[in-house]
């Protein structure tokens, strides 16, 4: 079976690492980037199952960019990452089109259910 | 055993992410406080978020809900709910002080080491509302029952849902609490409210979905919906969102008129209102500013850059200065060797040992600019530590800091900083005044305190300048009068400058009032000794009524100094070079014993002799088994063969004095190797060096070198000498 490629997104180094290690245990294929812009590029050129993004982002945040990818492809699956208490920019992300919202910091196990819920 | 969830690969990350976020916090905080501008916000705001998605990963709940505690601050006052005020900036940078605690803990792989529950509190007190408004929400009451929660449905719903149960829809009632202690529960509801408009028609909801998409609500959500799915179908639908407490689904299919409005349930209309209602609009009010303002992150220079440990770099140091060491052996083997070769040889063999000599120059200068740092790492420290002593000693001073891109080498960034700072607690407890004694004297209320660096001629020089009262030189005369260091009539001829020079007499600056702030009870004469130890210096000028300031030298390296090398015996010593003032050759019959001991006549002043055999007597065997010389060849460079002997004549802060040695054997500058046991033991030596025809030459610690001459033989120094 081919391996399932997910796009990760987050300017902080640290939880690209992260969610990369715990994707690629599980036999995921992982790319990344750093930004919005990056985000939507690597969206075009890699073609991933899923995205999971984080909101707040230089250069180009992930409500942008989530709303650039959703109009390149309707049917993008993507989950948002954030660590905010900010419920309206949540609110913004489900509306834009987010199927799903997690939270950081996340047990491996969230963004694990969170995935097969969006690749179902 | 692991206390955090961090594997040896992501943890170079974690550290270095970690400690960029803390030093830019430690920076950004200051600035906060002076100008609160949005861009400097924003870094903070985005720095402790990173800090407390990272913390939260590894699993440090601490750190984690202390930056979360921070960060809800934050966002009031990025919000203009709160402004910056000199409490809050308090409260922030002990937040970023136990960060770093924690951050250690994480290094250290310990279980969190303070307990910031009273912080959190004191943020949470900022905010002016209780912290964690999700966790007083989220009782663990179980769902009220669904029952409870019926909306009501006005007759034109009931319409509708006649109109649906004659085609044979279902008429479902869906319930649904979100859980509190999620980041965004009223999220969490417009998700289930949007999956049902795609797999129901809503009669009517509380609150309305328009309601939950201005981020409206108290946490629940209760819905009337006609749908062909049956309740189980609908349940498992909407069992795929995460985080809600507790959801269900009934079916009053057979009894919609559950749904007509009743006198008793007129009274609590949902959404239920009160404290969580309000409490929660503050948080939706918070607006993520548009990314656009935010200061670009400078990705570029870390892409073109790769960090190594100094400990790679020290041994790079090191082989380079082999390298150098090795060229010049390679010098001398050509010469001593050149006339067994033929002229095409001699070039050829020229040629090569010049263009190896000069690439080996540049390998050694290119390593030593590799160890440079700008002295920004220590000079980051400072507006922190200045507002620290300022707060404690009830001062006002704005610090300027200029010059922080000046490069040293990362010997001096170790060493520089604890005088530098020693000088600074000074200029604020000592230098600049209260404000009311400013305003007095007609000054601006606030004090300055500039920091600046810059290179000059091998040196970097620091300077610490404060706009105060200046050094009272009657003070300092009296005070050294009632210490001894000088008598009555010396006092009276100082001048201004000397008088004030004596304030790194030993004793004199200790003496007054032992503060929190001066602390550790270190005086100018212990920072004067440490900045000499380093082959620099420090100077103090003062203005009465105008401010002091204080310059620090030091060379841009201390791994590699100019010396002076010298054979005493066959042994080699390498003697600091800025602090040897002649040589000259040793006439026997000029030395004297005066009360004992040897001394040199030279131009009407007495110049006491020391050999250093008799210094490192006792340790001589020692120091040859460690050159592999034969203790023979020490013994007799110790003791006469007079005739040919050379004096070479050191001073060190007031103290001049002549070493006997057989022969100078030129200048040199050598890499500094640390020594090891037992030679490390060896009192007034500061290291060794290769030299260039393969000998150790050991490293004069002048100051220890006075000082056991001093002690060996009660040396004056020479100014007395002559008095």
């Amino acid at each position: 079976m081919m391996q399932q490629k997910i796009l990760i997104v987050d300017d902080a180094k640290f939880m690209r690492v992260r969610c990369a290690r715990i994707l690629v245990e599980r036999g995921y294929s992982v790319v990344e980037a750093e930004n919005g812009i990056q985000a939507i590029e690597k969206y075009q050129n890699e073609a991933p199952d899923a995205v999971l993004m984080d909101i707040s982002m230089p250069e180009m945040d992930g409500l942008n960019a989530l709303r650039a990818i959703r109009e390149l492809d309707p049917a993008a699956r993507v989950a948002m990452l954030t660590a905010m208490g900010q419920q309206n920019v949540v609110i913004e992300a489900i509306k834009a089109g987010a199927r799903d919202f997690i939270v950081k910091p996340f047990e491996p196990d969230r963004i694990l259910k969170s995935l097969s819920k969006l690749l179902m | 055993m692991n206390h955090y969830d961090l594997t040896s690969d992501e943890a170079e990350v974690f550290f270095e992410e970690a400690n960029e976020l803390l030093e830019s916090l430690d920076r950004d905080l200051v600035g906060l406080e002076k100008s609160g501008d949005d861009a400097t916000l924003h870094r903070i705001f985005r720095a402790i978020h990173t800090l407390k998605g990272a913390a939260g990963s590894v699993g440090h709940d601490s750190m984690a809900l202390l930056a979360h505690a921070a960060e809800s601050l934050l966002e009031k006052v990025r919000n203009h709910e709160s402004s910056v005020s000199t409490q809050m900036a308090n409260v922030l940078f002990q937040v970023v002080e136990n960060l770093r605690i924690f951050l250690d803990d994480v290094l250290a792989d310990r279980p969190a080491q303070v307990d910031v529950a009273a912080l959190i509190e004191d943020v949470s007190a900022l905010m002016g509302m209780a912290q964690n408004v999700a966790s007083d929400v989220a009782s663990d009451s179980p769902p009220d029952q669904m029952l409870s929660h019926l909306p009501t449905v006005d007759d034109s719903g009931f319409v509708v849902i006649e109109d649906g149960l004659k085609s044979g829809l279902n008429l479902l009632v869906v319930y649904a609490e979100a859980d509190m202690t999620g980041i965004a529960p009223l999220a969490r509801l417009l998700q289930m409210y949007m999956h049902l408009e795609q797999v129901a028609q809503i009669i009517v909801s509380s609150p309305t979905g328009d309601a939950l998409e201005q981020g409206q609500g108290a946490g629940n959500l209760a819905a009337v919906v006609m749908t062909d799915m049956v309740r189980s179908e609908l349940e498992a639908e909407l069992s795929n969102i995460f985080e809600i407490a507790a959801f269900q689904v009934a079916d009053l299919s057979s009894a919609p008129q559950l749904l007509r409005p009743q006198e008793e349930k007129s009274g609590e209309v949902l959404p239920v209102a009160g404290e969580t209602t309000e409490t929660l609009l503050d948080d939706e009010q918070i607006v993520e500013r548009p990314m656009e303002a935010a200061p670009q992150r400078e990705t570029s220079p870390a892409l073109r850059t790769v960090r190594t440990s100094v400990e790679r770099l020290d041994n790079l140091m090191n082989l380079a200065g082999e390298l150098v060491t090795n060229r010049n052996r390679l010098f001398n083997i050509y010469e001593e060797l050149s006339h067994l070769l033929d002229e095409e040889q001699r070039t050829s063999l020229n040629d090569t040992i010049t263009h190896m000599s000069s690439v080996t120059d540049q390998i050694h200068d290119e390593i030593f600019k590799a160890r440079m740092q700008p002295i920004e790492f220590i000079f980051n420290k400072f507006p922190r530590f200045v507002r620290q002593i300022c707060q404690e000693m009830g001062k006002d001073v704005a610090l300027v800091v200029t010059g922080q891109e000046t490069e040293v080498d990362r010997s001096v960034i170790e060493q520089i900083g604890d005088p530098i700072l020693h000088l600074v607690r000074n200029g604020i407890d000592h230098g600049i005044e209260t404000v009311a004694e400013r305003l007095a004297a007609g000054k601006a209320a606030q004090g300055q305190l500039s920091l600046n660096a810059r290179s000059e001629e091998g040196n970097i020089v620091v300077s610490i300048a404060d706009d105060g009262r200046g050094v009272d030189a009657e003070k300092v005369k009296n005070k050294a009068v009632a210490l001894g260091l000088i008598t009555q009539e010396e006092s009276m001829q100082l001048s201004y400058h000397e008088a004030i020079d004596l304030i790194f007499a030993p004793g004199l600056s200790t003496a007054t009032e032992i503060s929190g702030i001066s602390g550790r009870g270190v005086g100018m004469d212990v920072v004067r000794n440490n900045v000499q130890r380093l082959s620099g210096s420090v100077v103090v000028h003062s203005v009465p009524g105008q401010g002091t300031s204080f310059e620090l030298r030091l060379p841009l390296t201390l791994a590699i100094i100019p010396t002076l090398l010298v054979e005493v015996g066959s042994q080699v010593f390498a003697l600091p070079l800025p602090n040897v003032t002649e040589i000259f050759k040793l006439d026997p019959a000029t030395i004297q014993y005066v009360r004992g001991r040897e001394t040199a006549y030279i131009r009407g002043g007495v110049l006491p002799l020391v050999r250093l055999a008799h210094l490192f007597e006792e340790d001589m065997a020692a120091l040859d088994d460690f050159t592999e010389r034969s203790k023979k060849g020490a013994e007799k460079g110790a003791g006469g063969d007079e005739a040919g002997a050379y004096v070479v004549s050191l001073s060190y802060r007031d103290v001049q004095m002549g070493v006997i040695v057989s022969r100078p054997l030129g200048k040199q500058d050598v890499v500094i190797k640390a020594l090891g046991y037992p030679i490390n033991k060896v009192q007034g030596l500061t290291g060794a060096t290769l030299l260039g025809d393969g000998r150790i030459g050991l490293i004069i610690d002048i100051s220890a070198l006075i000082s056991m001459a001093t002690e060996a033989n009660a040396i004056q120094s020479h100014r007395l000498a002559k008095a």
